[in-house]
């Protein structure tokens, strides 16, 4: 229920926000991609009511993940979020272990581990937030960025030549055998949020039921980092990160031809 | 499917109400930006977070809630 | 006795044997010489204990998160390679030193190739990471001290919340001897409340966890200080609460011939091994020379060697290396008596006749060697 003196009984609440927002509203910037997104994540790990939850972010705007998440959470070093969480989920087989990661964080600074974790199979569930730059530090640009896009570290637009190419990490790790689901979502748009949502809900119930490694990307705006307004970054998410960056499932699990890893995890009663 | 086409705001017999959090809102202009009924806009004050707040401006929201599912903020709630 | 406690093992087997019955479910090992030795050990013996993971980390970077995930998740987790592994997962160790959460290193320090260095103690004792943090440091002379320090060690880490590192060396890694393992203490440890369980109806802590990563607070680790920190920042009491925890350390040392030294010795690991043969001949000849064998590291026995020095006429530090714990001697030493540094760097190991001249050299003693 929300604390804002609510309007006389109008009706019935057709749209009820996870209680956790109502207590600590969202920890990011104004416009932030991230926020819708960590709705969407709340509501589909209550839906999937795990037993044991545990999960990582890396330090960076998505530490702030701690303050939201209904469970074990605990911040990782930049890049070593993938490999932390593998530990923990080693140390809690029962649990659901997730793993939050910017494009900074896994694009950069950890591409190695979010591949071996791909390549191992473990059923983990990878969460990556992609808008292209290093929001935290002032939105220099990292591997997801696409050409053309300004940042302090490539003002004139991110140039191949000089910058490289963005790495299109969802469809590689969808090659590897030990990739049970792959998804790609975004979430500047209400309509997109709403897909979004239910393909965020097919990877976890598939790790729910021991799928094994479970990825999804999520691109989100950084108005903040582009130095545009909220309603400019969506624009521009829509023209230029969309683009080349097909936003559904990649690869869907069908468990008769990858057999689980492991048994369904337990639920809360 | 993402571009916001002409906007064309109908009359609504029994509107639904949308309640924004005052105290979590950023004005960040989203819900304004994707609302198909022109029924919100920044205020001229600014609220708890130091922003402009989303305020509702017409009595002719249809409950769709594209705003609620894009709000960064996650500070909105739906009653129809 | 039970025959299977007693065997004849290469060092770093027995190692992992000692890990194995110490209850360590995940054992962080990459290829690195004498490491692979550990890691083909495990893999053999680790279906006979129950909860003991066949898994290996990918590369030692990620090995180091591993390590924190799988402590801060409740579990017994070693970690073991040379200087350069420690070097590789410095950044995780800070983090797990500041986040107060339990494992063991093992660390066959090297001289760039395959050789004895005791090279690392610097990083080992001083800097295992960036920041204040500090690891409990333990140095065996020989297999069986090893093996009982190993046992111990995941003890202490338990205890202290801590990681623990088992200083060996590269020539202990190809050592082959009798070991006797005996059962681990249990007594005296705290249940792991702490740990990050996935027990989804913990309070969340809400703001910026400040004082450790991802609010692993440690507030209930029992350091036996009770201060009130009156209006510190949450980063600044959790800090100062573990220089107080490393300062409870407990300090290890053993003492040869030295009721009646008149020149002391310093030396640990393989060269104080090395050392005793040739000090026991010197003693049966008259000559009064002592020993004092560091164990912990860190913590280093400073006043164990400052209240000698008050009694010594020379100190001097045998050492594989350029010159790292001469340093933490002189400082203990604090001017009482002068010290003087020994040092075999790059890999080289003093035979006994150069031990011995070097002792009688300062003895005062000279004798010219062909």
């Amino acid at each position: 229920m929300t604390t804002v003196d609510a309007a006389p009984a109008a009706g019935k609440q057709v749209f009820e926000r996870p209680h956790v927002f109502v207590e600590e509203g969202t920890p990011w910037c104004q416009g932030c991609g991230y926020g819708a997104w960590s709705r969407i994540i709340i509501e589909e790990i209550e839906r999937a009511n795990p037993a044991k939850l545990v999960a990582t972010a890396d330090i960076a705007c998505l530490e702030y993940m701690h303050e939201i998440i209904p469970g074990d959470i605990t911040i990782a070093l930049h890049g070593r979020s993938v490999s932390t969480v593998r530990g923990m989920k080693m140390a809690q087989p029962q649990a659901l272990a997730m793993a939050f990661q910017g494009d900074g964080g896994m694009l950069n600074e950890g591409l190695n581990e979010v591949i071996h974790a791909a390549a191992s199979g473990q059923n983990i569930l990878v969460i990556l937030g992609n808008n292209g730059v290093f929001g935290d530090t002032g939105g220099q640009y990292t591997m997801g960025a696409p050409l053309g896009l300004r940042t302090p570290t490539s003002p004139g637009g991110r140039d191949a030549r000089v910058n490289g190419t963005s790495i299109p990490l969802a469809e590689m790790l969808a090659l590897l055998p030990g990739a049970a689901f792959v998804g790609r979502i975004s979430t500047h748009d209400p309509a997109y949020v709403y897909r979004g949502q239910r393909i965020l809900r097919k990877a976890i119930e598939a790790n729910m039921a021991g799928a094994g490694f479970t990825f999804v990307e999520c691109l989100t705006t950084c108005p903040t980092g582009w130095r545009m307004t909220p309603v400019e970054a969506v624009k521009y998410h829509e023209e230029v990160m969309l683009k080349e960056r097909p936003v559904g499932i990649i690869k869907d699990w069908d468990p008769a031809t990858h057999l689980a890893v492991e048994p369904a995890l337990p639920k809360l009663s | 499917m993402a571009i916001i086409l002409e906007k064309k705001p109908a009359a609504v017999k029994n509107p639904a109400r949308v309640i924004i959090d005052e105290k979590k809102c950023k004005g960040c202009d989203l819900c304004v930006y994707y609302c198909p009924q022109e029924t919100l806009a920044l205020s001229k004050t600014i609220g708890a977070r130091g922003y402009p707040v989303a305020i509702v401006v017409q009595d002719n929201c249809t409950g769709c809630q594209e705003c609620a599912r894009v709000c960064p903020d996650v500070c909105i709630d739906i009653f129809r | 006795m039970n025959k299977e406690d007693l065997l004849f093992m290469r060092a770093p087997e027995a190692l992992v044997e000692a890990s194995l019955r110490a209850g360590c479910q995940l054992f962080c090992a990459y290829p690195i010489t004498p490491v692979e030795d550990m890691a083909e050990y495990w893999i053999k013996r680790c279906g006979e204990f129950p909860g003991a993971l066949p898994h290996f980390t990918e590369s030692e970077l990620e090995g180091g998160a591993y390590l924190y995930g799988f402590a801060a998740s409740g579990g017994r987790t070693a970690f073991a390679s040379t200087g350069t592994g420690i070097s590789l997962i410095s950044e995780s160790l800070g983090w797990i030193m500041d986040a107060e959460v339990p494992c063991v290193l093992f660390n066959f320090p090297r001289a760039g190739g395959l050789s004895i260095s005791q090279a690392d103690y610097n990083q080992a004792t001083k800097a295992p990471s960036h920041g204040d943090g500090k690891c409990l440091v333990l140095a065996p002379m020989g297999t069986q001290e090893a093996v009982d320090l190993t046992m111990e060690a995941f003890y202490l880490a338990d205890l202290y919340r801590n990681p623990v590192m088992v200083m060996c060396d590269y020539t202990l890694g190809l050592t082959m001897e009798v070991v006797e393992f005996s059962p681990m203490k249990t007594e005296g440890l705290p249940p792991k409340t702490w740990a990050l369980t996935g027990d989804r109806s913990r309070p969340r802590r809400g703001g910026l966890a400040q004082s450790a990563p991802g609010g692993i607070t440690a507030a209930n680790v029992a350091t036996g200080v009770d201060e009130d920190f009156g209006s510190m920042s949450r980063g600044e009491k959790a800090a100062r609460r573990r220089a107080d925890k490393y300062r409870s350390f407990p300090v290890r040392h053993e003492d040869f011939f030295m009721d009646d030294a008149e020149v002391a010795v310093v030396a640990y690991g393989t060269m104080a091994r090395m050392i005793l043969p040739v000090l026991k001949q010197l003693r049966e000849e008259g000559h009064k020379v002592g020993m004092i064998r560091p164990i912990t590291l860190f913590p280093f026995p400073v006043e164990h060697i400052n209240e000698a020095a008050g009694r010594l006429r020379k100190v001097s530090v045998f050492e594989c290396n350029s010159g790292q714990m001469v340093e933490d001697v002189e400082r203990s030493v604090a001017g009482r008596a002068p010290v003087e540094f020994y040092g075999r760097p790059g890999g080289a190991a003093p035979s006994p006749q150069e031990i011995e001249s070097e002792l009688k050299r300062l003895l005062g003693k000279v004798e010219v060697l062909a």
